[in-house]
C-alpha cells in the first residue's frame, strides 16, 4: 500500500502539515461548536449548549489522546515510506545515470570485484584459522602439551607413556589430560587394508569433549591391560565399510591379526588428528600387543592433549604440570633429566607457522582493495567533470545539498554492491588459492565456507568501499552551486590533485606489492635450489606395514625385505633399490639417545640423535655421497657386530679432526662400530640443514615400517602398477601406500611458498594493472581537458614531440612521486617480509631495480595512447571545439 | 436520552461510518448526525469513539481525509470514502445482513424442548 496511495498521502501530508496535536484539537472543536450550535437551534442558552456539547460527547482528553497515538503512528510509518521512496527513487535515478555510462560503470563493478574477491576469500581462510573456535566442544579450552628438554624450541615432543600417567595423576589445572599415539593398522576383511588408527588414552573423547553418533566412546575401563578389546570408528568408515553407523556397532573386525569389537562411532567433523578412522585404548593396541609397554619411560611417542579447567591459562597449566616434572626429573634422572612440560593452545598448531603469511596476506589484500577504490575514486572523479554541469541545474532547481550527495552516494554503493556480489563469486575460486598460499595441507574440518558471517563481510566490505571511493568525488560535485562553477578553475584545479592523489596511492600501493611478490617468487625458488643432499628425480617410493603375527619375529621382516628388494630390483627399467623406515624430508622425529664413546660429557647437551634404519642399497638409490668408509653390504646381518653410518655433521660434532671411521657409538644396551660417513641430507624437513644423523643397517633393526625407493632411468610413476605387483605376489596381506614419485614429498615442501608467491605475484599484477588503468584514466583526461591550449601550442608551432612531452612529463612525475613512495613502503614491508621468508634479504638491489622497472613499464604504456592523441590534435577543430 | 435510544454495538460503528461516507464527503459531526437521523435518533453515536475510529479507519486506507470549507464556512476535516473502503462496506453489509437474519430466525424460533 506504500506506494499505490502515495499521492494522496503527499497531499494529506502538505496539508496536514507535521503538527498532529493541533489538527486533532481542531478537529474535536469543529465537532463541539457544531454540537452546541444545534442545541443552541433548539432554544438553549450558549453556556446550556456548549455544556451539554460537552456531556455529550464525554471524555475529549481521551479521544484526543487516542486520536493522537492512531496518527503518530501512522506518521511514523508514512516517514519510512517516504524515505524508503525517496531511496528507490535514488537508485532508479543511479540505475539510469550508470546505465547511460556503461562501460565506466562496468570498469568500476569489475576492479571492486577483484578488490572485494580478494578480501572476503582472505577473510573466509583468516576467520577459520583465527576466529572461529575448533569444531570440538571443547575447542576453546583445548591444549596440546608437549613434554619437552628445557632449551628445545619444540612445543609438543610426545611423552612416554609412564611420564603421561604420572602427570595425569598429579596434574590440577586440567578438567581432563589426554594421551594420543598416531599409527597405522592392518584391518583384514574382504582383503587387507591400512587404516589409520590412533592409540587413545581412555579420557580422550572425554577431553575433547566429543559424544559418540551412535554407541559410545572409549572410557577408562576399556583403556585397562586385560580389557576387552574395543574401538571407535569414524562416520566415514562405517558407512563405508558396514553400510551405516548403526550397523557398524557391535561388529568383530580382525584388526592387525586380532579381533576387536566396535563399540561406537563419531561424526565425521570430530575426528582428531583429522585424517584419523579407528581410535583404540592404549593399554589394549598396538604398543601392549608387542609386549614392551609400558615399560620404557625413555620411549616417548605420546602427544598430549588437555582440557583445560574454564578460567586457567597456558601459562598457569605449565606451572602446574613443572612441579610434577621436577619431580619425575629427580625420580627419574636417566630419562627425564631437564624435562619441562609446555602447553600451547590447540589452534596456534594450526596458525603457528601460518601466521606471518597470513598477515601478510591480509596487508595485500587489503592493499589490492585500496588500489581498486582509488582507482573507482579516480574514476568517478573525472566522470565527475563530464557530470558538473548536470548537477548544477539540480542544484538551481532547489536539489539540497545533501540529497545530491546522498543520490551521488547511492550510485557509488550501487556500484560497490554489484562489485561486491561478483566479487564474492570470484571469492569461490579465489579463497582456496589463499588457503593454499598460508596454510597448505589443512585438516578435514577446516573448510572455508562462504557462510553468513562471510557473505556478510563481503557486504560490509562492499558499503565501506562504495562510501569511500564514493565520498570524496560526491562531497566536491555537491560544492557545484550555479553554473559558474563549470568554468571555475579552482575546483577543477582542486579535482584534479585529489584525482592524481589517488593515482600517486595506486602506483605507490602497486609498486610494494610488486616488490613483496618478487622477494616470495626469490624465496620460493630459493626453496627449490636448496641442496638436498640426495636425488629424488625418477624415484618411486612405496610405504609397507609387516603387522601381524606372521611378521613378529624379525628374521622374518627381514626375509620379507630382502625378497621385496630382489624382486623390485629384478624388473625391468629398476637401477637400484633400498628402503628405510622414513624418508628424507619428512621423515622427522625418530630420534635415538647415543653416546659417542670416548666423548667428554657436556652437560645441558641434548644427546637425542635422528636414527634411520636403512636397507643396504638405500644410499645408491637416493645417491647420497660418501665421505670415508663404507655403507652397509648384506654382511651386516643379524649375526655380524652392529654397524653404523653417521652423516657429516654427526662427524663434525663429535669428532671434527679425527674422523668418525672406527668409533664407537653407544646407544640403548647396544654399542655399534662407525664403518662409514655420508654427506648430509636434509632428513628433517626441507629447511632443516646440519642436523646430525646416524644410519643402522635394517637386518641389524628390523623396523615394522618401511619405505621402499625404486630408482629408474624412465618415469618412476609408471613403475607404480608393477610395484605393487610385486609386492602381493610375495603377500597378498600387506597394503602398499604412499606409493608415489619420492619427488612430490619434496614438491608437497614447497607448496605453500610456492603458492604464497604465486598468490602475491598475481595481487601484485592485479595491483599494477589497475594502476595503469587509472593512470591512463587520468592522463587521458587532462590530454582532453587541455585540448584547447594543446591546439594553440601546435597552432604556434610547437612540433608534436615537444606538445607529447608535455603529457609524457606530467605521466613521468606522477609514476616518479608513486615510485618513492612505493619504494620507501616496499622496504618498510620487506624488512619484516625478509625476516619470515627463506633465503631472502629485504635490501635486494634487483627486486627493487626490477619492480621500478615494470612500473616504469606499465606508465609508459598507459601513457602511450594519450601522448599520441595529443601530439596529433588538429589546432583547427581544437580551436573551434567551444 | 431516553430509553428508546440503544448503544452503539462495538464494530458496528465502523459499518455505519462507511456507510454514512457512502453518500459523499462528511465530517465527523455529518457523520454523527447521518446515523442519529438515519436510525430516527434510536442508535445514540458514542462521539469519544467516533474520532478514534474515523482516525483508524484513515490509517487502514478505507477512508480518506482533507481539510475543507463547512456549510457555515469554518475549517473542518472531510472524511472522504476510498474505493478500498467501499469494497470493504459493501463486504461487511452482506456480513451484517447475515448475522441479522441468523440473530431474527433464532429469536423467532418456536420454542422448543432443550
Amino acid at each position: 500500500m506504500a506506494t499505490s496511495d502515495a499521492p494522496a498521502w503527499r497531499r494529506y501530508l502538505r496539508f496536514w502539515g507535521s503538527d498532529v496535536h493541533d489538527d486533532v484539537d481542531e478537529e474535536l472543536r469543529f465537532h463541539l461548536a457544531m454540537r452546541a450550535s444545534e442545541y443552541a437551534e433548539r432554544g438553549m442558552a450558549p453556556d446550556e449548549a456548549r455544556r451539554r456539547a460537552e456531556d455529550r460527547f464525554g471524555s475529549v482528553e481521551r479521544a484526543r489522546g487516542e486520536c493522537l497515538d492512531i496518527d503518530k503512528r501512522f506518521h511514523r510509518r508514512l516517514g519510512y515510506a517516504d524515505m524508503l521512496r525517496t531511496v528507490l527513487q535514488d537508485l532508479r535515478f543511479a540505475l539510469r545515470v550508470l546505465r547511460r555510462q556503461a562501460l565506466p560503470a562496468l570498469a568500476a563493478v569489475l576492479c571492486l570485484a577483484i578488490g572485494i574477491s580478494a578480501t572476503t576469500a582472505m577473510f573466509s581462510v583468516a576467520d577459520r584459522l583465527l576466529l572461529k573456535p575448533l569444531p570440538y566442544p571443547n575447542g576453546d579450552r583445548l591444549v596440546t602439551v608437549g613434554s619437552t628438554r628445557r632449551g628445545s624450541a619444540d612445543r609438543s615432543s610426545p611423552a612416554s607413556y609412564l611420564d603421561y600417567l604420572d602427570l595425569r595423576a598429579g596434574q590440577h589445572a586440567f578438567s581432563g589430560l589426554a594421551a594420543m599415539g598416531q599409527t597405522d593398522f592392518i584391518m583384514l576383511r574382504a582383503e587387507a587394508s591400512r587404516v589409520s588408527s590412533a592409540l587413545v588414552s581412555g579420557n580422550f573423547f572425554a577431553t575433547f569433549g566429543v559424544t559418540p553418533e551412535v554407541g559410545r566412546t572409549i572410557t577408562d575401563a576399556d583403556d585397562r591391560p586385560g580389557a576387552a578389546p574395543v574401538m571407535v570408528v569414524s562416520d566415514a568408515f562405517a558407512r563405508r565399510e558396514f553400510g551405516s553407523p548403526a550397523a557398524a556397532v557391535g561388529r568383530t573386525v580382525n584388526f592387525n591379526a586380532a579381533a576387536r569389537t566396535i563399540v561406537g562411532v563419531i561424526a565425521d567433523e570430530w575426528r582428531y588428528p583429522s585424517r584419523t578412522e579407528v581410535w583404540l585404548p592404549i593399554a589394549t593396541g598396538g604398543y601392549a600387543q608387542a609386549g614392551r609397554y609400558p615399560k620404557d619411560r625413555g620411549e616417548r611417542n605420546l602427544l598430549m592433549y588437555g582440557a583445560l579447567r574454564p578460567g586457567t591459562t597456558p601459562a598457569a597449566a605449565e606451572r602446574d604440570l613443572d612441579a610434577i616434572t621436577a619431580r619425575l626429573a629427580r625420580q627419574y634422572p636417566s630419562d627425564d633429566a631437564d624435562m619441562t612440560a609446555r602447553v600451547t593452545r590447540l589452534r596456534e598448531t594450526y596458525v603457528g607457522d601460518a601466521r606471518n603469511a597470513l598477515l601478510i596476506m591480509i596487508g595485500a589484500t587489503l592493499a589490492v582493495l585500496l588500489v581498486a577504490c582509488a582507482n573507482v575514486a579516480a574514476l568517478q572523479l573525472a566522470r565527475s567533470a563530464a557530470r558538473t554541469t548536470e548537477i548544477s541545474i539540480r542544484a538551481a532547481l532547489g536539489a539540497a545539498r545533501g540529497r545530491i550527495v546522498r543520490q551521488l552516494l547511492t550510485e557509488s554503493l550501487l556500484l560497490a554492491v554489484a562489485g561486491g556480489a561478483v566479487g564474492t563469486v570470484l571469492a569461490l575460486w579465489t579463497r582456496k588459492l589463499v588457503a593454499n598460499a598460508v596454510i597448505p595441507g589443512t585438516p578435514a574440518w577446516m573448510t572455508f565456507d562462504l557462510d553468513s558471517r562471510v557473505l556478510l563481510f563481503a557486504l560490509g566490505v562492499s558499503c565501506i568501499t562504495g562510501v569511500a571511493f564514493g565520498l570524496a568525488p560526491a562531497m566536491r560535485l555537491a560544492k557545484v552551486r550555479d553554473a559558474s562553477s563549470l568554468r571555475g578553475t579552482t575546483a577543477g584545479r582542486s579535482r584534479a590533485r585529489l584525482q592524481r592523489s589517488f593515482i600517486v596511492l595506486e602506483l605507490a600501493l602497486s609498486i610494494a606489492l610488486v616488490v613483496c611478490a618478487m622477494l616470495a617468487l626469490d624465496s620460493a625458488a630459493q626453496m627449490r635450489r636448496v641442496p638436498l643432499g640426495f636425488d629424488p628425480a625418477g624415484v618411486l617410493s612405496m610405504r609397507v606395514a609387516l603387522q601381524g603375527p606372521r611378521y613378529d619375529s624379525g628374521a622374518a621382516k627381514t626375509a620379507f625385505v630382502q625378497s621385496l628388494d630382489q624382486r623390485l630390483s629384478a624388473l625391468p627399467g629398476v637401477q637400484a633399490v633400498g628402503a628405510a623406515d622414513l624418508l628424507p624430508i619428512d621423515g622427522c622425529c625418530s630420534r635415538w639417545e647415543v653416546v659417542p664413546q670416548g666423548q667428554p660429557d657436556v652437560p645441558g647437551h641434548d644427546p637425542s640423535i635422528t636414527g634411520t634404519v636403512v636397507t643396504p642399497g638405500y644410499f645408491t638409490a637416493l645417491r647420497l655421497r660418501v665421505r670415508s668408509g663404507r655403507v652397509f653390504t648384506d654382511a651386516d646381518g643379524a649375526q655380524s657386530p652392529l654397524a653404523m653410518v653417521v652423516n657429516r655433521s654427526f662427524e663434525r660434532q663429535y669428532w671434527p679432526r679425527t674422523g668418525a671411521v672406527g668409533e664407537h657409538v653407544a646407544f640403548g644396551n647396544d654399542q655399534a662400530l662407525v664403518v662409514g660417513v655420508v654427506e648430509d641430507v636434509r632428513q628433517e624437513g626441507l629447511l632443516n640443514a646440519g642436523n646430525p644423523q646416524f644410519f643402522l643397517a635394517y637386518a641389524q633393526h628390523p623396523r615394522t615400517f618401511m619405505t621402499f625407493v625404486m630408482r629408474t632411468a624412465g618415469d618412476p610413476a609408471a613403475l607404480v602398477a608393477s610395484a605393487r605387483r610385486t609386492l602381493h605376489a610375495i603377500d597378498p596381506g600387506i597394503p602398499a601406500y604412499s606409493v608415489q614419485p619420492l619427488q612430490n614429498v619434496v614438491d608437497q615442501a614447497t607448496v605453500q611458498s610456492r603458492g604464497f608467491g604465486r598468490l602475491l605475484t598475481i595481487f601484485a599484477a592485479v595491483a599494477l594493472l589497475l594502476a595503469a588503468t587509472g593512470l591512463y584514466g587520468v592522463i587521458a583526461f587532462l590530454v582532453a581537458s587541455r585540448t584547447r591550449e594543446l591546439g594553440v601550442r601546435i597552432a604556434l608551432g610547437a612540433n608534436p614531440a615537444a606538445v607529447a612531452g608535455v603529457v609524457i612529463r606530467q605521466s613521468a612525475v606522477l609514476t616518479a612521486v608513486g615510485a618513492v613512495a612505493g619504494l620507501a613502503l616496499a622496504v618498510a614491508v620487506a624488512r619484516w617480509l625478509a625476516a619470515t621468508l627463506y633465503g631472502v634479504q629485504w635490501f635486494e638491489p634487483g627486486v627493487y631495480v626490477g619492480a621500478t622497472a615494470a612500473l616504469a613499464g606499465v606508465a609508459m604504456v598507459a601513457t602511450w595512447a594519450p601522448a599520441r592523441r595529443a601530439s596529433r590534435t588538429d589546432p583547427v577543430t581544437a580551436l573551434r571545439a567551444d | 436520552m431516553t430509553d428508546r435510544q440503544v448503544d452503539i454495538l462495538r464494530g458496528t460503528l465502523d459499518l455505519l461510518i462507511l456507510k454514512a461516507l457512502s453518500w459523499g464527503p462528511a465530517h465527523g459531526y455529518g457523520v454523527a448526525r447521518w446515523i442519529e437521523q438515519a436510525t430516527g435518533d434510536i442508535l445514540q453515536v458514542e462521539e469519544g469513539s467516533l474520532y478514534p475510529a474515523l482516525h483508524r479507519l484513515q490509517v487502514r486506507g478505507w477512508i480518506d481525509a482533507e481539510w475543507g470549507a463547512s456549510e457555515n464556512n469554518r475549517r473542518a476535516k472531510f472524511y472522504t470514502l476510498t474505493a478500498k473502503g467501499r469494497a470493504q462496506l459493501r463486504l461487511e453489509m452482506v456480513t451484517w445482513t447475515r448475522f441479522a437474519h441468523a440473530v431474527f430466525a433464532a429469536l423467532e424460533a418456536p420454542p422448543q424442548p432443550a
